[in-house]
């Protein structure tokens, strides 16, 4: 499965530069949030979205889910 | 003396003159550990209530910390503590840079400042030296052109330079103390307190670096913290600045916009720290902003400041006037409705060059805009001026005119609270302010702990006072270090939140009394956790302090502030948030939040009972004073708001044989305040080298401290450790 995501504030530096933090990743079916964050390299603490939803890290994927992760220390959670 | 320290505090009365350095015991050190409950010391102790703000009697404490000037990150900060002319309360401010660490390198832990000067002076200290200069050349000079002039009066690049702009000498009520040209001590407005002191800077330059106890445990610290940053959760902040959390702060509904309307701001990327970074910070042109458009503070491995730049266009600005926090960025910006950085890094240097708080500054304009926007200000009020959301050039030539006290900037420079006072026609409906200050750009309404720390706090709305809600969720290992382990569902303002509050307001009025920095140190998210910092403020002292001990040091300031107020009269009946804050915001993810009146009353007397004070009067209770060691604030076994006052000069007026202030009333009470007749004198020619008074005056010895005890009998706010902390009287001006 297929998941878009976007890596908010200094998490952007996980990617090349002209990604500016914006990507897609091909995930194996039954993934959750942490299986996509070791993926990304992310070790900071974290606030995460799925579908503008916030979620845990056990969350589930599904194909074709928007993921926004933000830094914990920069608020991001509602 | 401990290890850490210089041992030494200079004590200046601008009124005769007269210097001398107080050397402290040790358990003085212990007690207060520096900054601000060090400041508050001399506050308690010699101020009357009811003191005029900007009068002579207002005490000004600058102190650096415990671990100021040695290797480590965040170290380098001071507290600024007086009366506040913005509030009427404890006025409090903390800052960076480079100055802190100079001033120890110089010999001094602190400088206690009285009274007020003829005529405008500066104050020059090298390595145990110190004399008053006179500074007529540099009055009404913006802080760039001071600090050169100085640098090159001095004949040396290196001294730092402690200063008020324009806005100081205004007395604009929210003018900040500025180092560098671009860092502040910014809030409560401690720069029109100096500037009423016609002290226009502080310069200093020295070389003797504090001893440490354990130089291969801090060693070992340092270079944990350097080699962490990277990968530690400040990593961003260092990067991005504190601008880093637009993004997320959008996200959640909580980033102040149209004056506290909505938590959200539909251009936010506009604004955002990656933006900065990308398009303004200097060496963005060729990818090296890392080079040079980071600055940091004296031995500071995270590097978090700005240095951005506008090279062309009506906001033209040049790079040492920083650039903006995500604070600045906020209160220019998104409560004013406006996405144009460049004009936010202009109103942002305008701040560094006049010497003004850019929250109080950006958040008052905020205020103006709304009340024009609903026709409770109009042009007849303004001069003319079309005041609305969005209106960029507005805003920065607003900003300008508040520094100059011209026109509307008149009014704006008494700050919103008193702004509405003098318009009335309900224009306090739009108000963001408790106890008179501003509201920084988090928002209680969307972390609800907040609500309680922005009323309770005695110097008024303070997003740097406590850790905010979400850290309890998101960093559970740390919080359990200060006994907090039951995190509570966000939105929720329970007893446990109150705690938390109270328990986090505790660990960072020590953090502000050690005087370290908050983002290196803290309970969360912070490069190192409260462990550490009391291995480190070991390692340093060599003293055997624990994380309880170190929560105490943090009640005890709290409870001094409180006592302040107390005496001013000040209790609990300005715990109050504004009235805008009970109101449903708009849009975002925070749509229809408020808070709600009687679950924040119940939650402030929960707080009341949890910090064992008074329910009534909000006052710390006599048991709890003594409790903390501040029985010397208690008088016939009463609070210290019943504490009665000596008629006639404060004690350390009558020590130093001070005259009585020629200034007795807030100068800037209307909306046309004149300039203060100083001004003038700044085309005079300029006496610059002379000394106006040379440290051999302090040198002469001090009356015995029993002398200085009996005398302490006349003033109601006693001191049983007098004898103890007692100014030994040294030859002043001895070379260290
Ligand atoms: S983190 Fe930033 S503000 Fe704090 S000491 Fe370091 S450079 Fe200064």
């Amino acid at each position: 499965m297929r998941v878009e995501f976007r890596l908010y504030g200094g998490l952007r530096d996980l990617l090349p530069a002209e990604a500016r933090g914006r990507g897609e990743l091909e995930l194996v079916t039954g993934a959750a949030v942490a299986d996509l964050l070791a993926q990304l390299g992310v070790q900071r603490t974290v606030v995460v979205a799925c579908n503008d939803e916030d979620v845990p890290a056990t969350h589930a994927l599904q194909d074709g889910d928007k993921i926004a992760v933000f830094s914990a220390v920069s608020g991001g959670r509602i | 003396m401990p290890y850490g320290y210089t041992g030494k505090i200079l004590h200046v009365d601008l009124t005769s003159g007269k210097m001398h350095v107080e050397q402290p015991q040790p358990d003085f050190y212990r007690r207060y550990m520096g900054g601000s409950a060090m400041g508050l010391h001399y506050l308690l102790r010699d101020m009357r209530a009811g003191t005029d703000p900007l009068g002579a009697d207002n005490v000004l404490a600058l102190f650096n910390g415990l671990l100021t000037g040695t290797a480590i990150s965040g170290q380098s900060r001071m507290t600024a503590v007086a009366k506040s002319p913005l509030t009427g309360c404890i006025g409090d401010s903390q800052g960076g840079g480079f100055f802190p660490a100079e001033l120890k390198f110089a010999g001094f832990d602190g400088i206690v400042l009285r009274g007020q000067s003829p005529r405008p002076v500066y104050l020059w200290i090298k390595d145990g030296e110190f004399e008053l200069r006179d500074a007529a050349h540099l009055w009404g000079r913006i802080t760039g052109d001071v600090e050169d002039a100085l640098h090159a009066e001095l004949d040396d690049n290196r001294v730092e330079v402690l200063q008020i702009g324009p806005a100081g000498e205004n007395l604009v009520r929210y003018a900040a103390i500025m180092s560098m040209s671009n860092r502040a001590n910014g809030r409560t407005g401690l720069g029109a307190v100096m500037g009423a002191k016609k002290l226009k800077a502080i310069a200093v330059r020295g070389t003797h670096k504090p001893a440490v106890a354990d130089k291969a445990s801090l060693m070992e610290l340092t270079k944990w913290g350097a080699k962490t940053v990277p990968t530690s959760d400040v990593a961003g902040l260092g990067k991005y600045g504190t601008a880093e959390v637009v993004a997320g702060q959008h996200r959640a509904g909580g980033l102040p916009t149209r004056n506290f309307s909505s938590g959200s701001f539909d251009d936010w990327e506009k604004i955002d720290g990656t933006t900065l970074y990308d398009t303004r910070l200097k060496g963005a042109e060729n990818g090296q902003q890392d080079r040079f458009g980071r600055d940091t503070c004296y031995s500071c491995a995270v590097r978090c400041k700005r240095v951005s730049e506008v090279a062309e266009g009506p906001y033209k600005t040049e790079h040492r006037y920083g650039g903006p926090e995500y604070e600045t960025l906020a209160t220019f910006g998104s409560y004013c409705a406006i996405d144009d950085l460049d004009a936010i890094i202009r109103a942002n240097a305008l701040c560094n060059m006049y010497g003004m708080d850019t929250i109080s500054c950006g958040a008052t304009i905020a205020w103006a805009m709304e009340c024009f926007e609903k026709g409770r200000i109009g042009v007849e009020d303004t001069g003319g001026l079309t005041i609305r959301y969005g209106d960029a050039a507005m805003m920065v030539k607003l900003t300008e005119m508040i520094g100059k006290r011209e026109g509307f900037g008149a009014l704006l420079a008494e700050g919103s609270a008193r702004a509405a006072a003098i318009v009335g026609r309900g224009t306090d409906e739009y108000l963001i302010t408790s106890k008179g200050q501003e509201a920084p750009a988090h928002m209680p309404q969307v972390k609800r702990s907040l609500a309680l720390v922005y009323a309770a706090n005695p110097f008024g709305a303070d997003h740097q006072s406590s850790e905010h809600d979400p850290s309890y969720t998101d960093y559970p290992q740390r919080m359990a270090q200060i006994g907090l382990d039951k995190p509570q569902e966000k939105l929720a303002l329970n007893e446990e939140i109150v705690r938390y509050a109270m328990v986090t307001q505790h660990l960072y009025s020590a953090l502000d009394s050690i005087n370290v920095c908050q983002f290196v140190f803290g309970p969360a998210w912070q490069l190192y956790d409260t462990e550490q910092l009391v291995q480190a403020a070991n390692a340093v002292t060599g003293w055997d302090i624990t994380v309880p001990e170190l929560m105490e040091v943090g009640e005890r300031r709290l409870n001094m502030m409180r006592a302040f107020n107390a005496r001013e009269g000040i209790g609990r009946e300005s715990d109050t948030l504004p009235k805008k804050f009970m109101k449903p915001l708009a849009g975002g993810k925070s749509d229809g939040y408020m808070i709600d009146s009687n679950q924040f009353e119940d939650a402030l007397n929960t707080y009341y009972r949890l910090c064992e004070w008074d329910a009534v009067t909000g006052n710390p209770t006599p048991a709890k004073l003594n409790s903390l060691g501040l029985g010397w604030l208690v008088v016939d076994g009463k609070q210290p708001a019943r504490v009665k006052v000596a008629a006639g000069r404060s004690a350390a007026a009558k020590k130093t044989g001070a005259k009585k202030p020629a200034i007795k009333q807030p100068i800037a009470k209307k909306v046309a305040a004149k300039k203060p007749a100083a001004k003038k004198r700044a085309v005079k020619k300029p006496v610059a080298k002379k000394p106006i008074a040379k440290a051999k005056s302090a040198a002469k010895p001090k009356p015995a401290a029993r002398k200085r005890a009996a005398k302490a009998k006349a003033v109601a706010t006693r001191r049983p450790a007098a004898k103890k902390t007692a100014a030994k009287s040294k030859p002043a001006a001895r070379k260290r």
